[in-house]
């Protein structure tokens, strides 16, 4: 009864998508399947892309991004990938503004190189395991950090919250700057590759067959994203979504608003544990100089330029912070207008573009549905459609 | 006679060197809807916030259904079936009406992380009832129609209601509704009248503020009166309207004795706070 009162009540007012009424009206099994089917049909064009660039297909040629230079781009872009998606839910979700996220980051990587590193024995190693078998934990400590900072500084909001954030960051890399199992500002060289060994199948990571990481990227980032999504669109999203909106009447309505932040932050730190994991065992060296202050901006700069809180958003924002720059440089062909080498001043076209990104589409590039309201002042349609998409999603 | 169901038991708060609460003792029975007036700056709103949890009292105790719920965190507070409105409307402003609704619907909802995670059965049960659910309450509130409307783009009169459909969500015992008719129209005050009757006759308890005498008189079976963060007065509307105290507080030692506080004319009819601000 009540359900068809709803359905007539959407009728009247949302503008109707042939397309989600038609997956809200499918059953249990067939909504499964259907996810599936994207999730594969997704993998599969990721997986595609390095084929495209080894071919050099049209629009990866035109901006320079093929062969070898092509996937090393692409790597850095999938790791950067995980890294937005994780500070996503930090910012864009729950609305804690996260300066240094790449503590977390850093945390993952040194974890997976003092787990597996055989440099020199006895001084900055505890075991001297498989890598895979340094991915759980790697992630874990990761969470754990992430636990550790949001106890803390629960009672802290915005500008406040940032500065302790930023201080988090710097304290993590001077540690790692002095303890002796860090090996100091030296670093831990020596970290081995993965390489999988099962049914007959021989896949050494490598230098060579960079390809691999890219393959062992995909599972990752596609996990990470059905975890946010389903998260954003449950009671852990709305609960997110109102402390955001309003912390106290939030906790007036019955929002742990504790277990909630905390919960933002250990998931958020999540994906960067991946991140770092992959990071350590692909470049096998890792030092506190790695992980500058200036990372943890640019993630914060990646995700805010695809949009806070948007999925797709932290996509193309890691793609465009890691690729731009080397696309404009690739494209440039030398050439200096007015003086102005482009290729050595790429860093700096980044910027103009990050100052016209946020004056045109302040939401970001693709804004969350949210926040695409919270920015159009007045304007009760969108209202209607966010509620039909919320609606149809979070089923 | 009814049980005591909330029971303010010398409270006292302090901030500082300011005594906003001093020593205040009253009783609320099931099933009653109690008015606390007073002039502004009187402790009512700090009142409020010292039975939700928002502050924990400097002295005394605040027993809900025979437990001491003193120094509980807010939301533990809700859990025990006390929920409340804010005088400054403090709606989710870009969320949807049926979203603010869903906030308070989930707070009975027990769907984990992991739950969500993994689209659990309760987890998608609990979507399709919580929907339901919310449109139910807008409905119940008369604001069905905005369902799928921005909180921020509803009238005011609305958004008060939209608070209370909010709050109901949450399946509260005890209703805390901090001045409910601010800035409404005469219109929108009797429908909210209706509405306070309807609620509570449908078995929840009500503590309301209000400065609307006309509202409050009419609505309240029962009245505590604060001045300066002390009980001035407290019992039948009736009694408390002729009480010269209480006369004084709202019209000034000048008003002699033949005053009777009986509706909106005095200086208690305050419906100029500052709409939506805070």
């Amino acid at each position: 009864m009540a359900t068809a009162m709803r359905t007539q009540l959407d009728r009247l007012k949302v503008p109707v998508d042939k397309y989600r009424e038609w997956e809200g009206g499918l059953s249990g099994p067939a909504r499964i399947g259907l996810k599936i089917f994207k999730y594969l049909l997704a993998a599969a064009l990721l997986a595609l892309i390095p084929l495209a660039m080894e071919k050099e297909v049209f629009p990866l040629s035109t901006i320079g991004l093929t062969g070898f230079f092509g996937i090393e781009i692409l790597f850095n872009t999938g790791y950067w990938i995980l890294l937005a998606l994780g500070l996503s839910v930090v910012v864009g979700l729950a609305g804690l503004l996260d300066l240094g996220y790449v503590a977390f980051f850093m945390l993952g990587s040194y974890t997976a190189a003092l787990m597996t590193a055989s440099g020199n024995v006895g001084q900055f190693h505890i075991v001297e395991w498989s890598p895979w078998a340094a991915l759980p934990f790697a992630v874990i400590i990761a969470m754990l950090a992430g636990f550790a900072l949001g106890v803390p500084t629960l009672r802290l909001r915005g500008d406040y919250l940032a500065i302790v954030t930023l201080g988090f960051h710097e304290i993590v890399r001077q540690t790692a700057n002095n303890l002796t199992i860090t090996n100091g500002s030296r670093g831990i060289p020596g970290i081995p590759n993965p390489s999988i060994h099962l049914f007959g199948l021989n896949l050494d990571f490598g230098l060579e067959t960079k390809l691999y990481w890219w393959f062992l990227l995909i599972p990752g980032i596609l996990l990470a994203v059905l975890m946010i999504r389903h998260l954003d669109n449950s009671r852990v999203g709305r609960y997110w979504a109102a402390i955001r909106e309003d912390e106290v009447a939030a906790a007036a309505m019955g929002v742990p608003v504790t277990k909630m932040k905390v919960l933002a932050f250990v998931i958020g730190a999540s994906t960067s544990g991946v991140a770092g994991w992959i990071y350590a065992t692909k470049i096998s060296y890792i030092a506190p100089n790695s992980f500058p202050l200036l990372l943890s901006i640019l993630v914060l700069c990646a995700v805010v330029i695809g949009g806070l809180g948007s999925i797709s958003g932290a996509v193309l924002g890691a793609a465009l912070v890691i690729a731009l720059p080397e696309i404009v440089r690739e494209t440039s062909g030398g050439a200096t207008p007015f003086g102005f080498d482009i290729e050595t001043g790429r860093i700096a076209i980044f910027g103009l573009l990050l100052i016209v990104v946020m004056i045109y589409r302040p939401g970001g590039l693709l804004a969350a549905k949210r926040r695409r309201t919270e920015l159009m002042e007045g304007s009760g349609t969108a209202g209607t459609a966010i509620a039909a998409d919320v609606v149809a999603e979070s089923k | 006679m009814a049980n005591v169901f909330l029971k303010i038991d010398g409270v006292t708060m302090e901030f500082g060197g300011l005594k906003a609460l001093s020593n205040v003792n009253f009783e609320i029975m099931e099933g009653e809807i109690f008015g606390l007036i007073g002039p502004n700056g009187a402790g009512k709103t700090t009142m409020f916030n010292c039975v939700t949890g928002v502050y924990t009292p400097t002295g005394g105790q605040v027993t809900f259904a025979g437990g001491a719920i003193t120094g509980k965190r807010p939301d533990q507070i809700v859990d025990l079936g006390i929920c409340r409105t804010f005088q400054q409307i403090r709606l989710f402003p870009n969320m949807t009406a049926m979203e603010n609704v869903f906030i308070g619907v989930d707070a009975r909802h027990q769907t984990s992380v992991f739950g969500a995670l993994f689209r659990s059965p309760r987890h998608r049960r609990e979507e399709t009832e919580g929907e339901d659910k919310s449109l139910e309450l807008l409905e119940y509130c008369g604001l069905r129609k905005y369902a799928n409307d921005l909180a921020k783009n509803l009238s005011y009169g609305d958004q008060r209601r939209l608070e209370i459909a909010r709050a109901l969500g949450t399946k509260p015992t005890l209703l805390l509704l901090d001045e409910p008719a601010a800035g409404m129209n005469p219109v929108e005050k009797n429908g909210l009248r209706d509405l306070v009757r309807k609620i509570r006759d449908s078995g929840i308890t009500v503590l309301l503020i209000e400065h609307d005498m006309k509202v409050v008189m009419g609505l309240s079976d029962r009245v505590a009166v604060l001045d300066h963060g002390e009980l001035i007065a407290y019992g039948q509307p009736e009694e408390v309207q002729k009480n010269p105290k209480v006369i004084e507080a709202y019209l000034g030692s000048g008003a002699g004795g033949n005053a009777a506080v009986s509706d909106g004319q005095g200086a208690a009819s305050d419906n100029k706070e500052d709409p939506g601000g805070g």
